[in-house]
């Protein structure tokens, strides 16, 4: 497994930051001394993310209670080799739940996120593997906390080099317009 | 001599692994404790076919030429109001209408979220936004527009009984339909 998934609380992605890394002692360094995979991507380390530093953020009202509100902010979106990750800072504010997912807070319906190039006039959906997984957290059973930013990894095909920017859509709420892409 | 005791008291410490071990484990349960990882199976591929999916798609039969765009890149999330990437595309296309035999017919869909009232009227206001912008750029062109709502889905809305995204971002969309001379 060349992957690590950050679905993770804040505390969780402090504790990381805090230690750097994680290594799962794989000797293939990169250039920068990381170990890499053959398409550039870095294996076996959890890049360092700050949930409370966005690029945008919005909040929007969530069916999943009376007064519930979601804020989701873009921590950013990396393309590495021929993927592209979006990583997102969710913080769900549910009255009288501790634990909601993506799918009750986005009105008991998949997020379907995706990004939309408006250069290309494509959409580029959720990636899966060879048996059918998407690279994505599971919106059912993987559980945010209520109240506190939590960190989640989305991945994509990687848009092409021309293109700077795209929307972010996640869920029934409005776009995010022009997020940049980071190369 | 005490030099020789402390080093392999540190030594101890150090590898506890050997320090702890139980002399009386047969040699057999040390082998068998030992085995492959079958990493065959861990790894898959990533399939990029599917992750990338047209906003725009063309068809053209017997001269008769329909362009469908995904009202996600043409207008704001839940108006009418016309984007910059609609504007382009808008442009691109009524360059090709000047050459049109007939009347341009201009189709508004929306998926099936919200009531059919509101999706009819949407899709009516958002067919005529993407006319009126024809009309300016297309010159002597007849262009009727139409609002159809949530009829006629290209794609499913629901899939087992169950809201399904994808096909609802397929069916919110403008067709473009025009006599190729």
């Amino acid at each position: 497994m060349n992957r690590v998934w950050k679905v993770a609380p804040a505390a969780v992605a402090l504790v990381v930051g805090l230690t750097g890394c994680v290594s799962f002692g794989n000797d293939d360094k990169g250039k920068d001394g990381g170990p890499k995979t053959e398409a550039g991507r870095p294996v076996g380390a959890v890049a360092t993310v700050d949930p409370n530093k966005v690029i945008a953020k919005a909040t929007f009202d969530s069916q999943a209670a009376k007064g519930a509100k979601v804020e989701i902010g873009i921590v950013e979106l990396r393309v590495v080799g021929k993927l592209a990750d979006l990583t997102l800072s969710i913080t769900p504010r549910v009255p009288g739940d501790t634990s909601p997912n993506v799918y009750e807070l986005n009105g008991n319906t998949d997020p379907d996120v995706s990004l939309i190039d408006t250069i290309n006039l494509k959409r580029y959906v959720v990636v899966k593997d060879s048996s059918g997984k998407q690279l994505q957290p599971d919106y059912i059973y993987v559980h945010l906390r209520n109240g506190q930013p939590n960190v989640q990894t989305y991945t994509f095909a990687a848009p092409p080099a021309g293109v700077r920017a795209v929307d972010v859509v996640f869920g029934q709420w409005p776009p995010f317009r022009n997020v940049p892409v980071t190369r | 001599m005490m030099r020789a005791a402390l080093v392999a008291a540190l030594a101890a410490i150090a590898v506890p692994g050997v320090a702890a071990a139980d002399p009386n484990v047969p040699d057999q349960n040390v082998r068998e404790s030992v085995r492959d990882l079958q990493v065959g199976p861990a790894v898959r591929a990533v399939d990029l076919s599917d992750a990338v999916l047209p906003l725009k798609e063309e068809q053209a039969a017997g001269g008769t030429v329909t362009v469908r765009i995904s009202a996600d890149v043409l207008f704001e999330f839940g108006r009418a109001t016309l984007t910059a990437t609609a504007r382009r595309e808008i442009g691109e296309l009524a360059a090709r209408l000047r050459s049109a035999s007939g009347a341009v017919r201009v189709v508004g869909y929306t998926d099936s979220i919200g009531t059919p009232a509101a999706n009819l009227l949407l899709s009516r206001r958002r067919a005529a936004a993407v006319k009126t912008e024809l009309a300016k750029r297309a010159g002597a062109v007849t262009i009727v527009s139409v609002g159809r709502g949530e009829a006629d889905p290209v794609a499913p809305n629901t899939a087992k009984g169950k809201d399904f995204p994808p096909g609802r971002a397929k069916n919110r969309r403008v067709e473009v339909t025009f006599r190729q001379t």
